[in-house]
Formats: structure tokens, sequence, C-alpha cells
């Protein structure tokens, strides 16, 4: 990085920050100022905030590398998503309103009984917890591949930003630094689209391009075949990825503390159908960004694996660094190989004619194998030479675009965009697991003491959460894919929590004790077939709701036998 | 009587009753959701579009149009 990157990285952070807590400077004063900013947001303030919580610097650095290795699918992950929003609108957000809770478990207390809630409480904190420490390592990642820091050092720096700057501002904080966070990420990914295509050679435009990137694999964007087994395909999305945004959404403090934040039901409604509107054109533009790396790699050397900093480490080592520099001479000898073939099939595809199409798509293939083979090989030598690391190298696909072609201050712009993005996602995380220890777990048991007592509890429970979150980012290291990992966690615990809520919502015959048995055996079920069957992690979403709400009838059913 | 107000007023089904008075046949079976002047008011009517039935066709057609797109791009481009 020059200069002047250094310069907007630097200055980017201190404005973000700064400002936020500038403008938030009297927000503590209250345990409903502090938790959520008064409740005075608006509909596009909302809107920003969930837009921002959920995609963090994981979305920014690990979609675009899914897209490069596996192509468009996972667009379908998003698909339930906007008919949750609606549902959400209708059913669930009236009710928050109305009783005007803190959090979406407070709730349940009065819905079924305390057992019930803090049993949901500590599944939210366990989930999120974790999920909050991912959220870390990511910008992680981003700064030690830049500076060649080490990762669990640059966790906890980044780590003890965040705390501080959660714990002085509050929700109001997050809210104000999110606005401007949420901008500048559509510019960037405009700016990085733009770049890319205008960096491909001058007989390739972006039609050519994407017709490239079909050919070979990567535009498979709806998959109908039904298949418990695969992670994304039409069904997955429109009934695991329903229910999964039906819990993130309706149940994960996380997120329903965005829109309790607003001044009535009207603004509230408008924020989550604002993200049911744009969320599905964000991914798909962010997965573009990663389809149209991978025409660019056709016709631009990619390095035999992205992970640089353990791959100069591993090529510097006296056991394994030949054969992985031999490896990158057969690399790079594969790729003049590639990129003439990429080329004739650009050609065969403008003169449209049928058999050469086949015959250069053949050839590009045969080199496509050969390509991931060497990459495979590579991986599979940088495991061996160092345990720890991240077994795939996917996530710094995009980085590692970023930094080797963008123009000199962009590249700042952009990683300030990363991290300033990661930290409001994180905060926000941190935010709610605060919010749910105070008023879920601490203030049942300590009730009667002055706001200030409970404000002063949050900022605790705050730097608590941060520091367990930075001791679980230590081993994120080790996790396959960043955004797969954090889904797969969310997917483990939301099935049940949703489970709860809409026995809640929907059963109002099912008492406590019917709904807090079933959600037990659901959150077992649930991990018995995680860890003993390979079933497509979005199921386990359906999976765990089913069971709470059949355990919940069966276990009421019981009860009115044994009255009669 | 106690209990099943409770519930309802906890109970998504016993607010939608209100919302839509078509629904008034089930009224019997839910008792009246505290809170009446938190239903749906002048105040709570949506800007830009007439009513909030529009916004969730709006969302679930644009969900819709996209799934449609997806499709033509992954058959045009495969």
């Amino acid at each position: 990085m020059s200069g002047l990157d250094w310069l907007i990285l630097g200055g980017t952070l201190l404005f973000i920050v700064g400002y936020g807590t500038w403008r938030t400077r009297r927000a503590g004063e209250s345990l409903d100022g502090y938790l959520l900013g008064g409740r005075q947001a608006s509909w596009w303030a909302i809107g920003l905030s969930i837009m921002a919580t959920q995609a963090s610097a994981i979305t920014f650095l690990s979609t675009p590398g899914q897209a490069y290795d596996d192509g468009m699918r996972f667009i379908q992950f998003y698909l339930g998503l906007p008919v949750a929003m609606v549902l959400i609108a209708i059913f669930v957000v009236p009710i928050y309103h109305r009783l005007q809770v803190f959090t979406a478990y407070e709730y349940l207390e009065g819905r079924f009984d305390r057992r019930t809630r803090t049993f949901a409480a500590l599944l939210f904190l366990v989930q999120r917890g974790l999920s909050n420490g991912l959220s870390l390592y990511a910008p992680a990642l981003v700064l030690s591949a830049i500076l060649g820091w080490d990762i669990q050092l640059t966790v906890w720096l980044l780590g003890t930003v965040m705390i501080a700057y959660t714990v002085s501002g509050g929700t109001r904080a997050v809210m104000v630094t999110q606005q401007g966070q949420v901008a500048v990420i559509f510019v960037g990914l405009l700016v990085a689209g733009y770049l890319l295509v205008h960096y491909m050679p001058a007989e390739v435009g972006f039609t050519d391009a994407m017709r490239v990137a079909g050919h070979q694999g990567k535009l498979n964007l709806i998959d109908f075949h039904f298949d418990p087994t695969d992670r994304y395909n039409f069904w997955s999305g429109m009934t695991g990825g329903l229910f999964l945004a039906l819990s993130y959404f309706g149940t994960d403090q996380s997120q329903v503390q965005r829109y309790l934040t607003g001044r009535n039901v009207t603004e509230s409604r408008l924020g989550l159908l604002m993200n049911g509107l744009l969320k599905i054109p964000m991914q798909f533009g962010i997965l573009l960004l990663g389809v149209l790396l991978f025409v660019f790699y056709q016709f631009n050397p990619a390095p035999l694996t992205f992970n640089r900093p353990v791959y100069m480490k591993v090529a510097h080592s006296e056991q394994y660094g030949p054969a992985l520099r031999e490896l990158e001479r057969e690399h790079a000898t594969l790729f003049e190989v590639r990129r003439r073939a990429t080329g004739r099939l650009v050609q065969a595809l403008k003169g449209e004619n049928p058999a050469a199409i086949a015959a250069a798509e053949t050839h590009l293939q045969a080199t496509q194998a050969a390509n991931l083979g060497l990459r495979q090989q590579a991986q599979q030598l940088l495991k061996k030479a160092e345990p720890t690391t991240e077994a795939k190298d996917t996530d710094y696909v995009f980085l590692t675009f970023v930094l080797n072609y963008l123009p000199q201050g962009l590249v700042g712009l952009l990683v300030a965009v990363v991290l300033s993005a990661a930290l409001g996602s994180a905060a926000a995380g941190l935010n709610a697991l605060a919010s749910t220890t105070v008023v879920d777990l601490y203030k049942p048991r300590r009730h009667g003491r002055p706001e200030a007592h409970y404000v002063l509890a949050s900022r605790a429970a705050a730097v608590g959460w941060g520091v367990l979150g930075i001791g679980f980012a230590t081993f994120a290291a080790r996790l396959e894919n960043l955004i797969q990992a954090v889904n797969i966690l969310g997917s483990l615990f939301y099935g049940t929590i949703l489970g709860i809520f809409m026995v809640a919502f929907f059963l109002k015959a099912v008492g406590g004790r019917a709904v807090f048995w079933a959600a037990v055996v659901a959150q077992a079920v649930v991990l018995t077939l995680f860890f003993t069957t390979d079933i497509g992690y979005l199921w386990f979403n359906i999976i765990g709701c089913g069971v709470v709400v059949a355990g919940s009838l069966a276990g009421k059913a019981k009860v009115v036998k044994l009255k009669s | 009587m106690l209990r099943e107000a409770k519930a309802s007023r906890y109970n998504a089904v016993g607010a939608l009753v209100l919302r839509f008075p078509a629904l008034s046949f089930v009224r019997n079976s839910f008792s009246a959701v505290p809170h009446p002047a938190t239903s749906e008011t002048e105040s709570d009517l949506p800007p830009l579009l007439p009513s909030w039935r529009a916004w969730y066709w709006l969302v679930l057609g644009a969900l819709a149009l996209e799934i449609g797109l997806f499709v033509y791009l992954t058959r045009a481009f495969a």
C-alpha cells in the first residue's frame, strides 16, 4: 500500500469512529437510550443498519471468493429472505412494538415463562458470541495479509478498538456509523466491478466475460434439482433459507434490536422491506464480482494460492519450498495455455460456430482441470507445512485483486470500507449480546436498580463478550470458509429459536412447559444430526423448528389427555 | 378467560383478526388485543404506496422477477 492508501485508510477509520462517537455522546443516559437509541430511528436508517449488520467484512471478502470457486449458486441461499421480511413485517413487528420490549426474548416470558425466555436467550448468546468471533477474524485476515502481521495480534488489536467503540456509544453509535458504511460499500462494489471489466483484454467486453463464465459453469444461479445433501438449490433456499431468515431477522437480537429502534411500526416495517428489496441485488452484485474475477484471472496470471503470507513462509522452507516452487513454475506455464484457450473460446463464441465452441470449451475445461489439480496439490502442501492454516484460499481472492490491481488511493478506501463494515457489524453483535445478557439474564435477577446501574452492566457485558469473541477468533483460521462457517453456526441454533417463537406467535394453546422441553429435544436432535449425518446445513433450520412445533403440540395433547 | 386474554395479547393471530375484519368469524377464538391505539391507524399507513398489502406485493413481485432473471441467465449462458 502507498502512503496515499495509508492516509485514506487511517483518515476514513478515524472519521467514522470519531463521528459516531461525537454524534452519540449523550446516548448512554438511560437504558432505552443506550440499547435502543431512544426509539427514534427512521425507516431508511433502520434499513441501512439491518443491511450493514448482516453484511460484514466476511460478506465483502468471502462471497466473491465463493463465486470464484463455486459459481453464483450461493445466491439461492437468499431467496427466502424477501418472503421472511414480509412475514416479519406483518406478524412480528406489531407485537414487539406493542409490548415495548428491549429484546426479542423478553416477549417469551410474557407469553410462556422465564425458563423458556432464558433458554432462548442462552441459545442466542452461544451462537452470536461465536459468530462475532468470526466477524473479527475476517478483518484481521485483511490486515495480516497486507502487513504480514501475526493474525492473533491483529485480532486482539481490532477487538480492542471494537470494544471501546461499542461500549462508549451504544446502539446509536453503531447505527450512525453503519449509514456511511453501506453507502461506501455500494460505491466500492460498483468501482471494483467497473475496473474488473475495464482491465479485461480489449476484445473482451462484459457480455463476452459473462459467456466465458457461463461456459465454465460459473453462472449456475438457479438449480431446481432437489437434493437434501446439496447446500444450495432453489428448494433449500426457499425453505431452509426462508426459515433461517425468519429466525435471523425475527428472533436474533442483533437484528431485532435494529428495528426496535424505529419510532413506530411504519418505520420498522419499511426498514425491513427495504432490506427485502435490496438484499438479493446486493448479493448478486458481490457474487458477480467473484465471477468477473474468475474471468479476469483467465487473462491475467493468478497466484498458485491466494493466501500469499502462508505461501511465502512455506516457499522459503527447506523441506517444502522446492516442491512448492516447482508447482508454481508448472502453474505459470499452464496459465499461458489457459489464456490462449480462453481467447479461442471468446473468438468461437463471437463466431457462433457450435463445433468451434465445443472444441474450445473442451480444451479450456482440460486446462481448468489441470489448474485445479495444481492448486489442490499446493493447498495440500501448505496444509502439511502449516497445519493450522486455512484449508481454502477463496477468502483471499478479492483482497489479492484489490491490492495488486486497484489504483493508489482506491486500495486504501476499499480496505477502510472492509474494516469499518466489519467493525460496525461486530459492534452490532456485541451490542445485542450485551442487551440480552443484561435485559434477559441480569435484570430479572437484580430488579429495581437505577437505570445507570443497568447501563453500566451493559457496558461491562459488552467488554466481557468482546474479549470472548477475540478468544474464539483466534481459532477461526482453522475453518474452511468464513461465510459458510457463520451460516452453519447460525443454522445449528436458529431452527430451535424460531420454533419457540412460531409456537409463541401461532399456537396460543401451548404453554411454557411443553415448548421448553420440545426446544431442548429439538436442539439435541439438530446437534446429533450435524455430527452424525451429511445433511445440508440449511435443512437444520426446518428440522429444529419442526421438532419444536411438533413436540409442543404433542406435549400439549398429552396434558389435555391427562386432564380429561 | 384471563389466560386467554393474555395469550391473545401475545398472539399474532389475535392481532390479525383486528386488522382484517373479514376474519371476524374467528373473533370468538381471541379476546380483544390490548392497546388498540397501536393497531393500524392513519399514522401506520405506509408512504408512497396506498397500503401495506401493496408494499408486500412489491417485495414479492421483485423476488419473482429476480428468480426469472436468474433462470434466464443460467440457461442463456450455460
